[in-house]
């Protein structure tokens, strides 16, 4: 996020877990902040890469920005839109 | 495109499948779609109250098994009856066969409450006219 800092309302760890769990858990999450609240998404599962966008397209919600540690881990953050 | 549901049928008995079946719709849930799942046939003694049908029975080679069985001890795998919660959860509903409960000699006292209702073919299709249809 070029430098900001992301407020984060909760995180979501899905290292270990196979897809699609770690959007089910995000969405969950996400059900429960306030709109334009943040969920902050740890996952090991490649499978994010392609599927966070899509689902955030999918259901109007925005995903700020999704990296690669240097873990190997996914951290994602994705803002409630969709109210 | 309006956000069609989802009409899963699980008929097979084997763990893989039902298994996959349950992440397909997870996902589905997860984007808002509604779910309504029919066991049919072998997949039904999976819902079963007492001794359910669990994949340890399943006739896997004993490497399968091996991987199977390390990965659900890494917490990879999640359990049959917590799917099924997960799944209530989220909004999916599961439906049963009377058919296929009839065959198999299945009395609906014997299922998890989990269990929303018993219907015919002709219930299921009026309800999922519209639905995305999977079969298993």
């Amino acid at each position: 996020m070029d430098g900001h800092k992301i407020s984060i309302d909760t995180t979501v760890d899905a290292v270990g877990l196979f897809c699609p769990i770690p959007v089910v858990r995000l969405k969950k999450e996400l059900d429960k902040v306030q709109p334009k609240g943040v969920v902050e998404l740890l996952s090991d599962d490649p499978g994010v890469l392609e599927d966070l966008p899509a689902w955030c397209s999918e259901t109007g919600n925005k995903l700020l920005s999704l990296q690669k540690n240097e873990e190997g881990v996914f951290i994602a953050y994705v803002m409630k839109e969709r109210i | 495109m309006e956000n069609r549901g989802l009409g899963l049928i699980l008929h097979s008995g084997s763990y893989d499948r039902l298994y996959h079946g349950f992440s397909i719709c997870l996902a589905a849930l997860s984007l808002g779609r509604e779910v309504k799942i029919l066991f049919t046939y072998w997949a039904l003694n999976y819902l079963k109250r007492d001794k359910p049908r669990s994949f340890y029975e399943e006739d896997l080679g004993q490497e399968q098994k091996e991987v199977l069985e390390k990965n659900i001890n890494k917490g990879h795998f999640v359990e049959f009856r917590e799917l099924v919660q997960q799944i209530k959860a989220l909004g999916g509903k599961i439906y049963v066969c009377t058919h296929s409960m009839g065959l198999l000699n299945i009395a609906r006292n014997e299922l998890i409450d989990e269990v929303d209702k018993s219907v015919g073919l002709t219930t299921w299709l009026t309800e999922t006219k519209e639905y995305q249809f999977v079969f298993i």
